[in-house]
């Protein structure tokens, strides 16, 4: 859509001032569409008084100055004008229909589309909740959500981060010994020995609320050590396995 | 497959998200659709007068049994029904021969952090079944999946 800068026409034109019924020659430099019917009229290279259409658009975006009396005193290049004129209304018309009818449009649509993909990309396998699935009754957690509860539950250990997060044994079968893996980072100044038994068992005590998985082992590794002071950072590469 | 006219899987559907969101620790309902379509769903709902895609997935038969006694299973999938619950027949329990003529219903919930999803799931599940039995859409094949918890 073509932006319109000044939606009223100069003095002296408009739509009501249209000729009806005919419109400007195919030669003209205008399509040949309902907003340049000029009515009665096929004007020419000559009734445009030597002027194109593509100047007479020129002269009428600039406010019709300066004044060319080449063409306010033709009548062919004022009927041009005021087709111009229409067509620049319709023009204007149909930007603003375009912009109400995306003004209705929820905003949040865009984000809500890319958070169910983010949730279904996440979403992994299906994790169930009871101890065996009836034929009638399935219900199930799916590994994302059990990430998430990892992760939730590393949140609330002061001074740890939690990376990567892996469960290891088969999820999907009731009762099947499963292995919590995740990579942590810890702050400087903490213990890690510490930090890493105390998410250990938080992610201990939220598996064993939210879900039916029987977690044999959580391992924590230990990466990387942060530090809010640049130079205090110590990369603890060395992994402490906990 | 488009229907916007009242049908009873969508009345159905309608009243489930609503007592899905009441359940304690519910916090959310997703779409149960496959990915594609509930993408391609909300993107035609946000850009065409078309309602959004189903959230809750049901393929109800027999609460609309006729009057020779028929079963009347509807499929809905993308009704226009009001943006949050939809209707849409779970075609991977449906596609079983042996089930065809079992009402499924599948749901997608998010959990609050405080509740336990293990719990908040079995109190969704007996309410949709509690539903279900007061419409007359027994036996049913229901699955609760957990989405998100937090």
């Amino acid at each position: 859509m073509t932006p319109i800068d000044d939606q009223t026409p100069p003095d002296g034109l408009g739509a009501a001032g249209l000729p009806g019924g005919a419109g400007l020659p195919a030669d003209a430099g205008l399509p040949a569409d309902d907003a340049l019917v000029l009515g009665g009229l096929e004007l020419t290279s000559s009734d445009l008084n030597g002027h194109s259409i593509d100047e007479l658009a020129d002269y009428y975006d600039a406010g019709l100055t300066p004044p060319d009396v080449s063409i306010d005193d033709s009548a062919g290049c004022q009927i041009a004008l005021a087709a111009i004129a229409r067509l620049r209304a319709l023009t204007a018309q149909l930007a603003a229909d375009d912009e109400a009818s995306q003004s209705g449009v929820d905003e949040g649509w865009v984000s809500g589309i890319l958070n169910q993909i983010s949730l279904q990309a996440r979403a992994g396998r299906d994790i169930p909740l009871i101890e065996a699935d009836s034929t009638t009754s399935h219900l199930v957690i799916t590994e994302g959500a059990v990430r998430a509860i990892v992760r939730a539950a590393g949140d609330r250990v002061p001074g740890l981060f939690i990376g990567r997060c892996r469960f290891v044994g088969d999820v999907t079968v009731a009762g099947e010994p499963v292995v919590v893996e995740v990579d942590a980072s810890v702050l400087w100044g903490q213990s890690i020995r510490q930090t890493a038994e105390a998410v250990r068992q938080a992610i201990m005590t939220d598996l064993a609320r939210h879900t039916r998985l029987n977690v044999v082992a959580v391992d924590v590794t230990v990466h990387d050590v942060q530090s809010a002071a640049p130079d205090a950072r110590a990369d603890g590469e060395g992994s402490a396995d906990v | 497959m488009s229907d916007a006219v009242e049908t009873p899987s969508r009345a159905a559907a309608l009243a489930l998200e609503e007592l899905l969101r009441s359940v304690p620790g519910v916090v959310a309902v997703y779409p149960s659709a496959s990915l594609p379509a509930a993408v391609v769903g909300r993107v035609l709902a946000a850009t065409t007068s078309l309602e959004a895609p189903s959230l809750v997935s049901v393929s109800l038969v027999g609460a609309a049994t006729s009057g020779d006694g028929d079963a009347v299973s509807a499929d809905v999938r993308g009704a226009a029904v009001p943006a949050d619950v939809r209707v849409a027949a779970d075609t991977s329990v449906a596609a079983d021969a042996a089930d065809a003529d079992v009402t499924t219903v599948t749901a997608v919930i998010g959990v609050s952090d405080d509740s336990s999803a293990r719990d908040t799931a079995r109190a969704a599940h007996e309410a949709v079944r509690g539903h279900l039995a007061s419409i007359g859409a027994l036996p049913a094949h229901i699955t609760v999946r957990v989405g998100m918890v937090g």
